[in-house]
């Protein structure tokens, strides 16, 4: 495994969002394949408990609201020659066109768009990654889909997945990655905080291949940040248990 | 293997152990490359080819199996006789890897009706009835993968590829409804679309070969790049995707 392609060993992997979903899953998969783990959340107890959980040692956590630039410079500051950043803090929340409000775009944009796009900046800018990073980061099929109140959450995903294909042309020079992972549905806190404006278990029954837990969206992301990726960039890896299938 | 508390599986979600695998195309280039990574994974392969030097040569490339013995069949897929030898030489799959294609350079004024058919058969035709031979005699395990080798000429134009990139095309309209028809008992369809690829299909013109390359930021790609893309594929870190194409190319921002 160690000389495995597929292997993260002795890897340094920044990984935000990682109280809780889909980070704490990446997290927890990369720390297995061998990396070394700083994550990042905003709830002490909840971050100190998934970074007590990862296998293997070194990890470090990281406290902090990355929408804040106090918080984002002081994560910058305290990092070093990242192998590998895994940009999965993100929130929902629904809004019907006519509902929408400049308070509403604020904050899907700061912490779906801005955040990890100033983060990128500061990484880039701070020499914070070394020779061949990835950068792997968190998108949704919203983007593709968009179904009813989610225009504005959808929009911060398909911005950001714009912007990712301009930045993996910027850090190519350098030899570094950058791609999506955008998935489907998932079983995770945040769909259940949707639980009382869509009934997301009917979204997850639609697909084909029925619900998909965190494990499965951090497998990918797992495989973006690891060597047997190397030639791949500035594309979108969809883990969605085939329910584009359905959508033109 | 498929349940998600299964520790051993998500400690390297990317193993292939006891798996069997087809591998078509395994005499040289990205499908030799994928029957090699894929022993290495720990995959049990049966691997086909036209040419039985070749194929042997790969056959002697593989790491030995944890169960079993790797089979070599060698057979011309556009024959449906010598297809229906190998769906019956290859017993019980958890995977298959159309890797056997050809190039199909022609501008579309000196396009030939033989020519394109004969792009169509190898590169359409036989891995699509291959696929409908192994659902039809049940020879697909449930939760399988079925990786399909597609190309960048889907995505983007480039003159002279019109045979090529449509058989290509083909390919990928054809996953859709395929992954929808096999998804009720878990199993899987994907493409992988590979850019330029330093294989014996293209490499016989070096410079034409190092100039195209100069047009990927991250360079040409290896039979292993393409290979580790179907590792994942393979393997049931990517079990819940399906009717995907993977785009594998250097981040080439325009061909």
């Amino acid at each position: 495994m160690i000389n495995s392609p597929f292997s993260l060993a002795g890897r340094t992997i920044l990984v935000t969002g990682a109280s809780s979903g889909i980070g704490a899953a990446t997290a927890g998969l990369c720390a297995n394949l061998g990396a070394h783990i700083i994550a990042c959340g905003r709830d002490t107890a909840r971050l100190d408990a998934v970074v007590a959980g990862l296998a293997g040692s070194g990890h470090q956590a990281l406290v902090g609201d990355l929408t804040d630039p106090a918080a984002r410079q002081a994560l910058v500051d305290a990092v070093m020659a990242l192998d590998g950043c895994v940009f999965s803090a993100g929130v929902a929340t629904l809004a019907p066109m006519r509902m929408v409000s400049q308070r509403h775009l604020d904050t899907l944009f700061a912490v779906n768009y801005d955040a990890p796009v100033l983060l990128t900046q500061a990484l880039l800018a701070k020499r914070k990654l070394a020779p061949g990073a990835s950068l792997v980061y968190v998108t949704a099929i919203a983007e593709h889909a968009a179904p009813a109140a989610t225009g504005v959450y959808s929009g911060t995903k398909g911005a950001l997945t714009a912007t990712v294909r301009t930045i993996a042309v910027e850090v190519a020079k350098q030899g570094m990655r950058a791609n999506c992972v955008s998935p489907g549905y998932v079983a995770t806190p945040m769909m259940d905080g949707l639980q009382n404006v869509m009934n997301s278990a009917d979204k997850m029954q639609l697909a084909p291949l029925g619900t998909i837990e965190p494990d499965d969206v951090a497998a990918g992301i797992a495989w973006l940040l690891a060597p047997a990726s190397r030639w791949v960039s500035r594309t979108s890896l969809k883990i969605d248990a085939g329910l584009t299938l359905y959508m033109r | 293997m498929n349940d998600v508390k299964n520790p051993a599986t998500f400690q390297n979600p990317f193993s292939l152990h006891g798996k069997a695998i087809l591998v078509t195309g395994a005499s040289s280039g990205i499908g030799r490359a994928v029957a090699i990574a894929c022993a290495q994974a720990g995959a049990r392969l049966v691997i086909s080819g036209r040419d039985a030097t070749r194929l042997d040569a790969t056959l002697a490339q593989l790491a030995a199996p944890g169960d079993g013995v790797h089979q070599a069949v060698v057979a011309d897929l556009t024959d449906p006789g010598q297809l229906a030898l190998l769906a019956a030489a290859a017993g019980q799959l958890d995977g298959v890897v159309h890797g056997a294609g050809i190039d199909g350079v022609a501008p579309v004024r000196m396009l030939r009706q033989a020519f394109l058919e004969s792009v169509m058969a190898t590169n359409f035709i036989a891995p699509v009835m291959l696929t409908q031979k192994l659902l039809y005699q049940k020879q697909l395990k449930n939760g399988a993968s079925l990786v399909f080798l597609s190309s960048i000429a889907v995505h983007t134009g480039t003159v002279g590829l019109g045979p090529y990139g449509s058989s290509k095309a083909a390919l990928e309209g054809f996953i859709l409804p395929l992954a929808l028809e096999i998804a009720p008992r878990g199993m899987r369809a994907n493409a992988l679309a590979p850019g330029l690829v330093d294989t014996p299909l293209v490499n016989h013109a070096a410079e034409w070969l190092a100039e195209q390359g100069k047009k990927y930021p991250l360079g040409l790609g290896r039979p292993e790049d393409v290979a580790y893309g179907a590792i994942y594929l393979l393997s049931d870190a990517s079990r819940k995707v399906t009717g995907t194409q993977l785009h594998l190319d250097g981040g080439i921002p325009w061909t």
